[in-house]
């Protein structure tokens, strides 16, 4: 328990209807008792109160010695349902947990109900799963969960509030691109070289180096040898996205950022490597989930630049082989990479979508907007991709 | 997931609804208002119901089943009409209920249940007084708890729990899967135990609140709402015979506590009733006069007194009893004479030329109440010594004048024989203490009591056949024939007839009066002394009872115990009795020694004054016991147990300050963010920030192990922060 968190010794209690007609009861047949002063009606009176001390006795038991932790997912998207999974923990020693709903601390303790949990054993736990949609991406803070009960009546509703204090960083939600950027990228004709990667093609044996992965170790070999070997595969240098991402209007960065990660999911999914340029940082050529997640969560945290002078340093671009992209505001003028070859991919400044067809003019002499090519990328080689002398 | 579902059918709980609405039905039969005919129709009715479904309903049987359903009740309606207005009702409710239930198309909710069962209950209270009434309130705790604790733990808000029914009350508990780490959920919750538990713990807190809610006021209960009417053997007017009509029946006639004593007296019990003097050969009678009329309020507490002051002779022991009458014997205040003290609430209370208490309870009350009686009697010595004063008899109650002639009355046609057998049984004897005590040996040696009903032979002089020729009979005929022989030798007598209880209940401490234990004896007058008690009855002959006998009168014991508890703790139960209680209390809690709990020694209830000392000791017990509530509840708040946890409690800690110090950080900023905030407008406490980001960030971020120094670390930085967040800003 953080030190400066509130104790929540009373814990906020509502009456359910039922209990406002139990009430409403109670006083009914105390009236009667008072009035005819018969020992019967009290009777019926002390029962029905009876109920309703019980029932906030064992709901304030059953609230007590609860612990909740939440399992968050690695990815989250912004407005994409995620699956939370949160486990509340009875640590009474005897006596289990009933009726047990769950709810976000945002929502209040008797707001929106989450999950559901009708026992839960002592010194045991339960998983709870619920669907969330975070509007927005960012860090995104946990405060606690409400956790609240109806046992054993339902005549009150009882919460207690778990701290269960998280965050985490919602990526941006994945814009899929209108152009078969997988088929592109794949479709640029398959050169083999033999540039060590991490592709399908053996290039080498080599001894094995710490850190290398156990699944490139050739047992053949190393059987053979007495020592660990290692295979050197080759790299799909052909395949491969360069992502760029220029400074964009407030209100579209938006949109431009769904895009951005919507192509980092397809590079991904087509396994092809891929890096991401902003105007405050540069990320290496990276291929797999770790690569992904580490560019998404820049995507994330990601802050419009000051101004829209910013040009990326296109000392290494284009790469042979590698498609290069770049997101731009589609009022502006696209930052130019010198005389390399780009596709830019104007975000609408109405509809923030990314048009067809695509300015495949790569020869920037005068700086002007090239002229539109009409044919797709499909019909284009790699080859075209190439720098202009 | 979403966030409500359509309801689920209702046949998975329908049969705890079936069982919720017999307990208010069965708590109706047991009033004993209702006959079998109301439990065929009822059950059927619920049966009814509890067959019907939705999916399979019938429109034609369930017409048909409404149809008769009506018949019934409008039948029930018209045959008792006159009835009174409360039973009427209940009548009324029970029919209602069962034609709301199998109404065509009809969906009962949980209210409609909970207030036609409760209706139930509150209508079987207005019909009854007797214990059966804990068993319909006990049926109603179990059904309704185990109802509402089943309807409770299946609510459909997101559930993803589904409803098994009857037979086994178990439901289905959450079907996800468990972290490794967690013991597994059972798959089926049964309930039973649970709905028990939850019962017996609204039983004891229902019991308690029932003792501690004040109460004041009368009682009033409808069920006991009967004029008085005195019964035969208790008039006056009793014809031989009638003491032994009432000897037949084995029906309680009154319970009687000893207030401050566990054990029984050793001669019985014996309990005055009415006395009667005029005597014409079969029939005693009461002589006609003005009654003497106590002036008796009986609104609320107050209490009638009749205090008649102490007995004239040395030796007497104060007796206190707590008498409850049952339904069957009104009109007659009995209690253990000499009568010295007596209270009650009485509507009227007045007493007879022959000491006969006659009184009125409030109609719709319970007819309880407590007499003080000076026990014992002079010694033989006092008795003969009384005969000094022969010559200025008088009555030494009341300060009326005695009527000597009055007890003197002989019939006008008197046998010879019986006169010339006085004569011979006081022969020799001066004193009218040794005549009297020689004609009660005669009879209590030479005749045997029957415990069998006897008819006479000759019905004309029944006397005379009972002491010349049967010499066999009823306390009756004792206590007329030593009356008789008595005035024949020229001694005051007159009859009583009473109760003598020799049968104790060890089971509470009372005795149980049945109508056999019904008696009759003699009271002759002594000069100063005063009317003393003879029995010439001798003892039956005692008889072995089997061991058939012996279990069913224990069981009986048990049974009447419970009844008396019932009497004296829930329906005699009032605020005397309260106060009586706590003064116990208190007296256990000053280690004194607390006197027996003694309503009628409860004058009043405490005075206002005492109120604020009792007011101030209620809320300092009530703050103790919240502060312990309290403590408990800090302690056994559970503190996250994973550091990762704690580094988020951290970082969440540093944002407050941060607001604190008026730098809002919304959700989406990042923590680089809080540090640029910090370089602006808390620049004392960038640096700390800067240091604690950093660390945060690469805990939760760059999987860095978390150790217990670094924490401690953050815990360090995190108490700077607040530190510094304390101090004012310097303008």
């Amino acid at each position: 328990m953080s030190p400066s968190a509130p104790v929540r010794w009373i814990k906020p209690t509502i009456p359910t209807r039922l209990g406002i007609g139990v009430l409403a009861l109670v006083m009914t047949i105390g009236m009667m008792a008072i009035v005819f002063t018969n020992n019967l009606f009290y009777l019926i009176t002390a029962i029905l109160l009876g109920f309703v001390a019980i029932s906030g006795l064992l709901a304030e038991m059953t609230l007590t010695r609860l612990g909740a932790s939440r399992h968050l997912p690695q990815e989250v998207f912004a407005t994409t349902p995620t699956l939370i999974e949160v486990e509340v923990r009875n640590g009474k020693i005897r006596a289990p947990t009933l009726g047990l709903f769950v709810r976000e601390g945002s929502d209040g303790p008797f707001g929106v109900d989450r999950a559901y949990g009708a026992h839960m054993p002592a010194q045991g736990s339960t998983l709870f799963r619920y669907v969330l949609r975070f509007p927005r991406r960012g860090i995104q803070h946990f405060g606690g969960l409400w956790v609240s009960t109806v046992f054993p009546f339902g005549l009150w509703e009882k919460a207690v509030f778990l701290d269960c204090p998280g965050e985490v960083l919602v990526f941006p939600c994945p814009t899929q691109p209108r152009i078969d950027l997988r088929r592109a990228i794949m479709d640029r004709g398959r050169t083999e070289l033999s540039v060590r990667g991490h592709g399908d093609g053996l290039v080498s044996i080599r001894d094995y180096v710490a850190g290398d992965p156990s699944r490139l170790i050739h047992w053949r070999s190393s059987a053979r040898s007495g020592s660990l070997k290692v295979k050197e595969l080759e790299r799909q240098a052909h395949r491969g996205l360069d992502l760029i991402l220029s400074p964009m209007m407030p209100e579209h960065l938006e949109a431009g950022l769904s895009l951005a990660t919507g192509l980092l999911l397809e590079a991904e999914a087509a396994s092809v490597c891929f890096s991401l340029m902003t105007h405050s940082m540069s990320l290496e050529p990276g291929q797999g989930r770790i690569d992904l997640h580490r560019a998404l969560r820049h995507l994330a945290t990601y802050e419009n630049a000051a101004s829209f002078d910013w040009r990326p340093p296109m000392a290494d671009h284009p790469r042979p082989g590698i498609a290069t992209v770049i997101i731009h505001e589609a009022g502006l003028p696209p930052p130019w990479i010198g005389e390399c070859a780009a596709v830019p991919i104007p975000v609408d400044s109405n509809t923030g979508e990314n048009h067809l067809p695509i300015d495949t003019s790569l020869r920037p002499e005068s700086g002007h907007p090239r002229p539109r090519d009409e044919r797709t990328l499909d019909e284009r080689t790699l080859d075209e991709w190439t720098l202009a002398s | 997931m979403s966030e409500s579902q359509s309801d689920p059918p209702r046949e998975d709980s329908k049969g705890m609804e079936v069982l919720f609405f017999a307990s208010g039905y069965l708590s109706l039969l047991l009033t004993e208002a209702f006959g079998l005919g109301y439990a065929a129709f009822w059950g059927i009715g619920l049966f009814a119901y509890w067959r019907r479904s939705p999916r399979k309903s019938s429109p034609v049987s369930d017409r048909i089943t409404m149809i008769c359903l009506l018949l019934f009740a409008m039948g029930d309606a018209a045959l008792h009409v006159g009835q009174p207005g409360h039973r009427q009702f209940a009548s009324l409710l029970s029919w209602a209920i069962l034609l709301a239930l199998n109404r065509p198309g009809s969906r009962s909710p949980l209210g409609f249940a909970a207030v036609g069962n409760l209706g139930l209950l509150v209508c079987s209270g207005t019909l009854t007084t007797s214990v059966a009434f804990a068993i319909g309130a006990l049926g109603f705790i179990v059904s309704t708890a185990g109802l509402l604790t089943f309807q409770a733990l299946i609510q459909p808000r997101g559930s993803m729990t589904r409803r098994v029914g009857l037979p086994f009350l178990t439901i289905e508990t959450n079907p996800g899967p468990l972290p490794p780490s967690a013991s597994p959920a059972p798959r089926h919750l049964r309930l039973r135990g649970l709905i028990g538990l939850v019962s017996f713990g609204v039983t004891l807190c229902g019991i308690f609140l029932f003792f501690i809610i004040p109460r004041y006021g009368a009682g009033w209960f409808f069920a006991v709402d009967r004029n008085p009417m005195r019964q035969v053997g208790f008039s006056d007017r009793v014809s031989f015979g009638a003491i032994g009509e009432l000897q037949s029946s084995a029906a309680i006639a009154m319970r009687v506590q000893l207030i401050g004593q566990d054990q029984p007296l050793p001669d019985g019990l014996r309990l005055r009733g009415v006395a009667l003097d005029q005597f014409d050969g079969k029939t005693w009678t009461e002589s006609k006069g003005e009654n003497q009329v106590f002036k008796d309020t009986a609104r609320g507490l107050r209490e009638s007194r009749l205090y008649v002051g102490h007995a004239p002779w040395k030796e007497y022991r104060t007796l206190k009893q707590r008498i409850f009458l049952t339904s069957d014997l009104d009109g007659v205040l009995f209690g253990a004479p000499r009568i010295v003290d007596l209270w009650g609430k009485f509507t009227k209370l007045e007493a007879t030329l022959n000491q006969s208490l006659l009184v009125k309870f409030p109609a719709f009350s319970t007819r309880s109440y407590v007499v003080t009686s000076h026990v014992g009697g002079p010694t033989p010595e006092e008795m003969r010594d009384a005969d000094r004063y022969e010559s200025r008899e008088k009555a030494s109650q009341g300060g009326t004048s005695f009527d000597k002639n009055r007890y003197l009355q002989l019939p006008t046609r008197l046998d010879a024989r019986i006169s010339d057998l006085a004569g011979r049984l006081t022969a020799g004897k001066t004193s009218r203490f040794d005549r009297t005590r020689a004609i009660e040996t005669y009879l209590r040696n030479e005749f045997t009591c029957a415990l069998e009903p006897v008819t006479p032979e000759n019905p004309e002089d029944p006397l005379v056949e009972f002491l010349f020729s049967r010499r066999r009979g009823h306390c009756e005929y004792f206590s007329a024939s030593m009356a008789i022989l008595c005035r024949t030798a020229g001694i005051p007598a007159r009859i009583v007839n009473g109760f003598l209880a020799t049968n104790f209940n060890p089971i509470g401490s009372y005795y149980p009066v049945a109508s056999a234990e019904a008696h009759s004896w003699v009271e002759v007058h002594f000069p100063v002394l005063g009317w003393i008690t003879f029995d010439p009855t001798p003892a039956a002959e005692p008889v072995s009872p089997s061991w058939v006998k012996t279990l069913s009168h224990q069981l009986r014991n048990v049974i009447d115990g419970v009844k008396m508890a019932w009497s004296v703790y829930v329906i005699d139960y009032h605020i005397l009795d309260q106060v009586a209680y706590i003064r116990a209390l208190s007296a256990w809690f000053r280690s004194e020694e607390s006197g027996p709990r003694d309503i009628s020694g409860v004058r009043s209830i405490p005075s206002p004054r005492s109120f604020p000392r009792i007011f101030l000791f209620l809320v300092l017990i009530l703050a103790v016991l919240f502060a312990g509530w309290a403590l408990l509840q800090r302690a056994m708040t559970d503190a996250p147990d994973r550091p990762r946890d704690r580094a988020s409690a951290l970082y969440l800690e540093m944002i407050s300050l941060l607001k604190r110090k008026g730098l809002e950080h919304p959700e989406s900023s990042t923590p680089r963010q809080a540090v640029e905030r910090a370089r602006v407008g808390w620049p004392e406490a960038c640096q700390t920030i800067q240091s604690f980001v950093s660390w945060f960030e690469s805990i939760r971020y760059g999987g860095e192990p978390l150790t217990p120094e670094d924490l401690k670390l953050a815990e360090e930085m995190v108490k700077i922060l607040r530190k510094l967040s304390s101090t004012r800003l310097e303008s």
